[in-house]
């Protein structure tokens, strides 16, 4: 199965949301407005080995990577 | 190790999309660092030729226990932008592509990614190539002289 896109997977997640990714990055388990924050929810949720990101904005083209 | 891009929706329904079926491809590799004995969670890391250092958000290094404004502080120059943000330097491990590096990493509490990697402490020990008919990367350790 094709993985899904960033897009599919972060929708209706605000932009500048830390989500925590299962192992195989396929499904979120866990959000936070922090590193730790969603480190926590993932643990929570079962998930010890979650993939870290930060949700991004779905409008502009992106040339930049600081608020 | 070849990593193949991670692919996502353009943002902007313009130029692109009937060049790229609405899609773009981003350059991620997973890593994670480590301080004092503590490591980080994975995280996904943009390769960012245009970075002049390698940089990381700065609760990452907290939860590891830095403390991160007493670093030697910098102002980074962003092409878009012409303030500075500050970031603080602390040396950490960093594990990237089945390897492990000591390196001089910014923190930077502005940063929107959980990091970038950039000339200083990526480029410098790897050779990346991009590769637009395997849709990915190649990267390679440079062996340390």
């Amino acid at each position: 199965m094709e993985r899904k896109t960033d897009a599919e997977l972060f929708k209706g997640i605000p932009p500048r949301t830390w989500v925590a990714l299962s192992a195989d990055q396929s499904r979120v388990v866990g959000t936070g407005a922090s590193y730790g924050e969603a480190v926590d929810a993932a643990a929570a949720a079962g998930e010890n080995d979650p993939v870290l990101w930060i949700t991004q904005p779905q409008d502009g083209i992106r040339i930049s990577y600081f608020v | 190790m070849f990593q193949p891009y991670s692919i996502n929706t353009l943002a902007r329904d313009r130029c692109w999309r009937t060049l790229s079926a609405g899609k773009t491809w981003e350059p991620l590799l997973e890593a994670s660092i480590l301080h004092a004995g503590f490591e980080s969670r994975r995280f996904r890391a943009i390769v960012d030729t245009g970075a002049e250092v390698s940089s990381f958000e700065a609760s990452m290094g907290a939860q590891l226990g830095l403390r991160i404004k007493e670093g030697p502080m910098e102002s980074l120059q962003v092409a878009s932008s012409a303030g500075g943000a500050a970031v603080y330097f602390h040396r950490v491990r960093l594990n990237i592509a089945g390897h492990a590096l000591e390196i001089w990493g910014g923190f930077c509490y502005d940063l929107a990614v959980p990091a970038l990697l950039g000339r200083h402490g990526f480029f410098e020990n790897f050779k990346v190539t991009f590769d637009p008919n395997r849709k990915g990367m190649q990267v390679d350790r440079v062996s340390a002289e």
